[in-house]
């Protein structure tokens, strides 16, 4: 009897602090994706980007007036090639700007010719700082960005058919696309 | 031999001091250097999470490196160069996250622990003595 009255709020302190627990991470889990964006619902980072053979200046204001999406890929990987059939589908339905992160020209080059090209533009960044201006973990990465230049959505990793249906269609549905 | 297993043992003990710096993002002013290295113990490397971006290896642990270098030769204090990184990534970057809401439970569960150990031990003494 004595153990267990001396035990009683040890056990109900440990199941306190469990709940508090549970509900902390739950609330992580839930909104995974807004605590890691902190650029979701700001104006984008970057209003001109050089374009890949570097031959003009790809001006992103001029895209303000539509959405638009920015996609960060390169060449050598992997996830990038598997969204690459779903990129195209989108780019039916609204422009892409890719930026082709850390790559070599020429291997940029032979990915879009194998695996498609569905960008309006693509910008070059040669070492990794227009990434880091966008808040990017690696690629690919993309951003949905609505008509007033604001970043709406943030999807780290390839565009796959489930998220092209349950994240990326609802938004752009959403902004009536 | 019996030296050579003592070295060996205190080698295995002490960990090599591997730098993940490579020797291009070294600056040549040594207190530009250390600055560098200090702000980058304190950047977490957001693909590996346990890690800082001095240790790690990794391509964006990198490219934080040398951005952060780049911001102290253009003169950028200590402080810019922190509030730069946490307007990209947030303040998960920062090894030490400050003092706020959501990071509340995390600063307080250590005295909250030992609050509630202290409220215990009051209760058993209490208790203990009316006993007797």
């Amino acid at each position: 009897m004595k153990k267990f009255i001396f035990f009683t709020p040890l056990i109900i302190i440990f199941l306190i602090l469990s709940m508090l627990l549970f509900a902390l991470l739950s609330q992580n889990i839930g909104n995974k994706k807004t605590i890691n964006s902190v650029l979701l619902n700001k104006p984008i980072p970057t209003k001109t980007l050089l374009s890949l053979n570097l031959n003009k200046l790809i001006d992103l204001e001029m895209y303000s007036g539509s959405p638009f999406l920015v996609n960060f890929f390169s060449s050598w990987c992997e996830p990038c090639k598997l969204e690459a059939s779903n990129l195209e589908k989108l780019s039916e339905k609204i422009p892409i700007i890719g930026i082709s992160y850390k790559d070599q020209k020429e291997d940029t080059y032979l990915f879009l010719d194998k695996y498609g090209n569905p960008y309006d533009e693509i910008s070059y960044d040669s070492d990794g700082n227009i990434a880091i201006n966008w808040g990017v973990y690696g690629v690919p990465e993309t951003f949905i960005i609505n008509k007033n230049g604001i970043i709406i959505l943030r999807h780290p990793g390839p565009i796959t058919t489930n998220v092209l249906k349950n994240e990326i269609i609802p938004i752009l549905d959403e902004i009536n696309l | 031999m019996r030296n050579i297993l003592l070295i060996s043992f205190v080698l295995l003990l002490n960990p090599l001091n591997v730098f993940s710096i490579e020797p291009d993002e070294i600056l040549s002013d040594s207190k530009l250097e250390n600055r560098a290295r200090n702000l980058s113990k304190g950047i977490r490397c957001l693909v590996c999470q346990n890690q800082s971006i001095d240790d790690s290896d990794s391509e964006l642990a990198k490219d934080l490196r040398k951005i952060i270098r780049i911001k102290i030769v253009e003169g950028k204090k200590d402080k810019e160069i922190n509030d730069f990184l946490v307007e990209k990534y947030g303040n998960f970057i920062l090894m030490k996250p400050p003092f706020y809401s959501e990071t509340f439970l995390l600063w307080s569960s250590p005295f909250i622990i030992v609050f509630i150990g202290f409220i215990i031990i009051f209760f058993s003494l209490k208790k203990t003595r009316s006993e007797n």
